[in-house]
């Protein structure tokens, strides 16, 4: 247990180390909520492969890999495809965010919206959407903390002990705000990312030549694909992967990653440095998952496979490692849920009412980030058997802000009215559907509730786009808005003037 | 504004790729192949291929875009 625990505090001390050195700037709202756009390619990348691969990824996933074989590779598909949507996306909101100095998601539906309401309405849904994955995340760590306590600590006793580590970290979350997250991100995601990479193409290469487990020794049925006939539904993949890919930006935490870049090269940039590392790391996890599911010491705890191959394989060192890998990858996660919600309560639901000063806009924020940490692992504490479904509730629900984000972004004739209606029908029909069939429809052939309700989504945007017109000045807004991306050329908006030209939204 | 050849192989690239990955047909049908194929089955080299070609297509897009002077202010 010293050995395992040593590793992790090491882990942790390097990381208090470099949190301590930042400065801590308050010297406006920006810089406190999107680090005054002032990151490069190389922090953008990490900043957002640590928030996107939580540390879930290594036992949620690593564990479906091991028991259901070839169908967990649809994370690898749909978070590759969230890179080209953030490739495609990164000029016009970089842009639209430093012009019209928006710091959240909401603020950007406001700004192409024109709405105020519209900005409460998408900060509710990712808010309430987000806490069941931060008590899950905390969870995790609970997990993690009993396996590599080696059985001396129950499970309630390392949950507790998992929720008091990231409580502690979250003081400099709150302290620091988002230079904290993204400059702590680019360490825990060399750490989890890189080191976690180098640790599972390790563990394959055991598990191949020590223990002969190759893709020939592995059952037939764990490379099939659902399809027609079979008990998921012929659409099932595809659902995963549609929602997985247009979901993972509607997360306020991931989308925020869009306004912390010093400019468009630097988060295309990002992009294409993120690509390949994301394609390596889940690529190497998922095979280890599904060679290593074939460990007789696995068996039924799919879900700690990555512990249980690592300790078989190195030891407790081994062991010690994979912990701190875990950890790394769970405090991106983490801390980005946090920082992300203390942003929006201060800036799109008190903001939003109220005329706040940056000192005002800050103290909300810190403490809207500190009531959540208590909030969370207070909850994280507690036995809640349903939360894995409110929180699969909770995806089906969020995806909904999709269609008003991503025709918002890319289709000048969208209107406030088919935006509000569409994700909130969208995300009361998918809600709705799934409490009443818990995941699985029965007719939908493997449709999830959320495809479903973003299909009729879309065409309640659609309809109301084409229904009701923008008045001549909204229209004029709208096409300004566009033009000033069209017509730009380089990183940064070349005209200027056309910020006082276009009115933003204000608070 | 005139558009390089590179831009529409980049866009025609993203949507095949979308095709690919979303398609179901396609993916039952390499479901259906049961031999494995130097060694590795169907279902894992579509997942592959797919995921190498969306990789593919954001390195082509970044490095045709610095080509052309995009990022330049």
């Amino acid at each position: 247990m010293m050995i395992t625990f040593g590793i992790m505090f090491l882990f942790f001390a390097g990381l208090i180390v470099i949190l301590q050195k930042i400065k801590v700037d308050d010297k406006s709202f920006t810089n406190y909520a999107v680090g005054d756009r002032s990151f490069g390619a190389r922090y953008q990348a990490m900043s957002f492969l640590n928030t996107w691969y939580p540390g879930a990824m290594f036992t949620a996933f690593g564990g479906m890999a091991a028991a259901s074989g070839i169908i967990s590779f649809y994370v690898l598909s749909y978070s590759l495809l969230t890179v080209v949507l953030m490739y495609m996306m990164a000029k016009p909101v970089w842009m639209w965010g430093k012009a019209f100095d928006l710091k959240t998601q909401p603020d950007l539906f406001s700004l192409r919206y024109n709405s105020k309401h519209i900005r409460t309405i998408a900060a509710i849904i990712g808010i309430i959407s987000g806490i069941p994955w931060l008590i899950l995340g905390m969870q995790a760590l609970g997990e993690m903390f009993r396996y590599i306590s080696l059985g001396s600590m129950s499970f309630s006793q390392a949950v507790i002990f998992g929720v008091i580590v990231i409580a502690i970290r979250q003081i400099w979350t709150v302290r620091i705000g988002m230079r904290g997250v993204v400059i702590s991100d680019f360490y825990q995601g060399i750490v989890a990312y890189i080191l976690g990479t180098a640790m599972l193409i390790g563990l394959i290469v055991w598990l191949v030549m020590s223990k002969g487990i190759t893709f020939a020794s592995l059952d037939a049925a764990k490379f099939v694909i659902p399809g027609p006939g079979s008990q998921e539904g012929p659409l099932f993949l595809f659902s995963l992967i549609l929602t997985g890919a247009l979901g993972g930006w509607c997360w306020p935490y991931i989308f925020v990653r869009l306004f912390t870049s010093n400019g468009v090269h630097s988060l295309k940039k990002s992009a294409a440095l993120a690509i390949p590392l994301s394609l390596v790391f889940c690529t190497a996890l998922l095979i280890f998952g599904m060679l290593a599911g074939n460990l007789p010491s696995v068996g039924e705890n799919v879900n700690d496979v990555w512990f249980i191959a690592s300790q078989e394989a190195g030891g407790l060192v081994l062991l010690g490692l994979a912990g701190a890998v875990l950890l790394a990858a769970s405090m991106g996660h983490i801390d980005g849920n946090i920082q992300a919600t203390g942003s929006q309560i201060a800036n799109d639901l008190v903001g939003n009412y109220f005329n706040l000063d940056t000192r005002q806009l800050i103290y909300i924020s810190k403490i809207g980030m500190l009531g959540l940490t208590l909030l969370s692992s207070w909850l994280s504490c507690m036995e809640l058997p349903a939360l894995f479904s409110l929180a699969v509730l909770a995806y089906q629900g969020i995806i909904q802000l999709a269609v008003p984000q991503f025709l918002g972004i890319f289709w000048k004739r969208g209107n406030k009215y088919g935006a509000i209606l569409s994700m909130s029908v969208g995300f009361i029909v998918a809600v709705s559907l799934e409490l009443l069939y818990h995941g699985t429809l029965p007719w939908a052939y493997g449709l999830t509730s959320g495809a479903i309700a973003l299909g009729l989504n879309v065409v309640i945007y659609v309809l109301a786009a084409y229904l009701i017109p923008q008045d001549a000045s909204e229209k004029k807004r709208v096409n300004d808005l566009f033009e000033m991306v069209s017509k730009a050329k380089g990183s940064a908006p070349s005209h200027k003037g056309q910020v006082n030209i276009i009115s933003a939204p204000k608070h | 504004m005139n558009r390089s050849i590179h831009f529409y192989i980049a866009h025609i690239w993203f949507l095949i790729n979308a095709f690919a990955c979303l398609y179901p047909p396609l993916y039952w049908e390499v479901s259906n192949y049961s031999e494995l194929i130097f060694g590795f089955p169907a279902s894992f080299i579509y997942f592959m291929s797919t995921a190498l070609s969306v990789t593919l297509s954001v390195l082509y897009s970044f490095w045709y875009e610095t080509l052309a002077g995009e990022f330049q202010s």
